[in-house]
């Protein structure tokens, strides 16, 4: 039986075992856990800047919301996993914006001491905020810095040291989510052959620049790869490897 | 002190002194001595803006931006609150320099980063249709799909005579449409004048004003202080919105000019 006849019956388990190496190898292809290293990127910052705090946002996939998912310093375990309203606050109007802002006498600002800063049991006096932006230019998250000592009389250039600092953190995001995207194309090749009952066909239908994703976003993602680096081109290389060593298996 | 590539242009020993169109000394008086912004009607694009702030004094008029499906946009005209603080902040800036213009609140940010783009170019257009003569921009994209039509409304605004405000962004890499030529680009820079403006003929930001620690307008009818590009670009649009009430005939590349002539940096 040649390999793209036993392709076109694809069953139930063979669905179920593909679904587990994608997940597996995107999980496994990852370089390191995202939220340590931006935990290890809030705790830098937080050092060097000599502040109370720092802590990362990133957007939720419904746009809607953001979400703490590291944080250094006072407040640190209360915040993590904390979500607020994208239209809420200091943090929600630089995701909004794209906007960096410093922001002195916080306790002004009501949204933010009753959403946050009571939370946490901590009131701050400052703040400072950017937003992490991808390639592509969508925001991606926020990073936020409460009480600054270092710098703190020269707040303008402290925005922008932050928004460099934000800039390298915003790539270790979208990294991150470079290789959840690999997994979830060969999720959806997986689901599409079961459906329609042709490999081949469903690999043609993804391969459509329409839609979600699919094949093309798969090269894509590939290609991606392939431009951060030799260890991360390696990497794919493994993920086609293990899909193919399976395809093997089946024949 | 070693600067950022896009930041310290306004750091007085870079910043050079540019020969500047001669007006009548001092440049400031021909610009807008005597002027109130009567007449002058600007939009803050923003977060909304609190009209019953003591500090803002009253709106125009307002509407707001509202995403609906497949990219489409819905405009509801009339009051709505400031979600955030920051629209009230810049009305009440624009207010303290030009007292008698029509401010108008254009609210573009809402409770979803889904279809922001397009909310925001429809903010710009909604200005342009409604006959707003400076329109202030504390906001940017930096998304590339944005580019080219981002560039187009801005070139209209330009041959509309209509100035678009726009704040630069303290993050890398280009943003719109803060980096076109055809608008007035803003940054942060020291200072307690709020009329004192700079002039950096180097892209990507051409003009530097008060923006740095400056006790700005917040919700509830609170105050905070405050640093950020975001608050230099008010400045700069009550000082169009001056410039324009007591010479109603100038063109955008013309108020630039008038920018660039009154900056301290000027010779």
């Amino acid at each position: 039986m040649s390999q793209t006849e036993a392709m076109t019956t694809p069953t139930p388990e063979l669905a179920a075992m593909l679904v587990r190496i994608g997940n597996l190898t995107g999980q496994a292809a990852r370089p390191t856990l995202l939220l340590t290293e931006l935990t290890r990127a809030a705790r830098s910052v937080r050092q060097l800047l000599e502040a109370a705090a720092c802590s990362v946002a990133l957007v939720e996939p419904d746009g809607a919301r953001l979400r703490f998912v590291a944080a250094d310093g006072v407040g640190a375990g209360a915040i993590i996993d904390m979500t607020l309203p994208v239209s809420r606050g200091i943090a929600g109007w630089v995701v909004m914006s794209g906007q960096g802002i410093a922001v002195g006498d916080v306790h002004a600002d009501t949204r933010f001491a009753r959403d946050v800063a009571e939370a946490t049991d901590y009131v701050p006096d400052s703040i400072l905020a950017v937003p992490l932006v991808d390639d592509q230019g969508a925001v991606l998250g926020v990073i936020e810095v409460l009480d600054p000592e270092a710098g703190s009389d020269d707040t303008g250039r402290l925005l922008d040291v932050l928004g460099t600092v934000g800039d390298q953190v915003s790539s270790i995001v979208r990294l991150a989510q470079v290789y959840d995207g690999l997994g979830a194309a060969l999720l959806k090749a997986t689901v599409g052959a079961v459906d329609e009952g042709s490999f081949a066909a469903v690999l043609r239908e993804l391969a459509q620049p329409e839609g979600d994703g699919g094949l093309a976003a798969l090269a894509s993602t590939f290609q991606e790869l392939a431009t951060l680096g030799p260890e991360a081109a390696q990497l794919a290389q493994r993920v086609l490897e293990e899909v193919a060593a399976f395809a093997r298996t089946r024949r | 002190m070693t600067r950022l590539a896009w930041s310290g242009s306004f750091d007085p020993d870079r910043l050079a002194p540019v020969a500047a169109l001669p007006l009548p000394r001092p440049p400031r008086e021909w610009a807008w001595q005597g002027a109130t912004g009567l007449g002058v009607k600007v939009a803050v694009i923003d977060s909304g803006v609190d009209g019953d702030h003591p500090r803002v004094g009253g709106l125009a008029g307002a509407v707001s931006v509202e995403p609906g499906a497949d990219g489409a946009t819905k405009l509801v005209e009339g009051p709505h609150e400031d979600l955030v603080g920051h629209g009230t902040a810049c009305a009440a800036i624009i207010r303290m320099l030009a007292p008698e213009a029509e401010i108008y609140s254009v609210r573009v940010l809402g409770a979803n980063l889904r279809g922001k783009g397009s909310v925001f170019f429809a903010g710009i257009r909604w200005a342009l249709d409604a006959g707003m003569q400076v329109v202030n921009m504390s906001l940017s994209t930096k998304s590339d799909q944005w580019f080219a039509p981002m560039h187009e409304i801005a070139d209209e605004a330009y041959f509309k005579n209509v100035v678009l405000v726009c704040a630069a962004n303290n993050v890398p890499g280009p943003t719109y449409p803060s980096q076109y030529s055809s608008v007035v680009s803003v940054a942060a820079r020291p200072g307690t004048d709020p009329y004192a403006i700079a002039y950096n003929p180097r892209p990507p930001v051409e003009y530097g004003a008060c923006g740095v620690d400056v006790d700005v307008a917040w919700q509830d009818g609170g105050s905070i202080v405050a640093t950020g590009n975001s608050f230099a670009t008010p400045h700069v649009a009550g000082l169009v919105a001056l410039m324009l009430s007591k010479h109603p005939d100038l063109t955008t590349f013309q108020v630039k000019s008038v920018l660039q002539a009154v900056a301290d940096n000027a010779r």
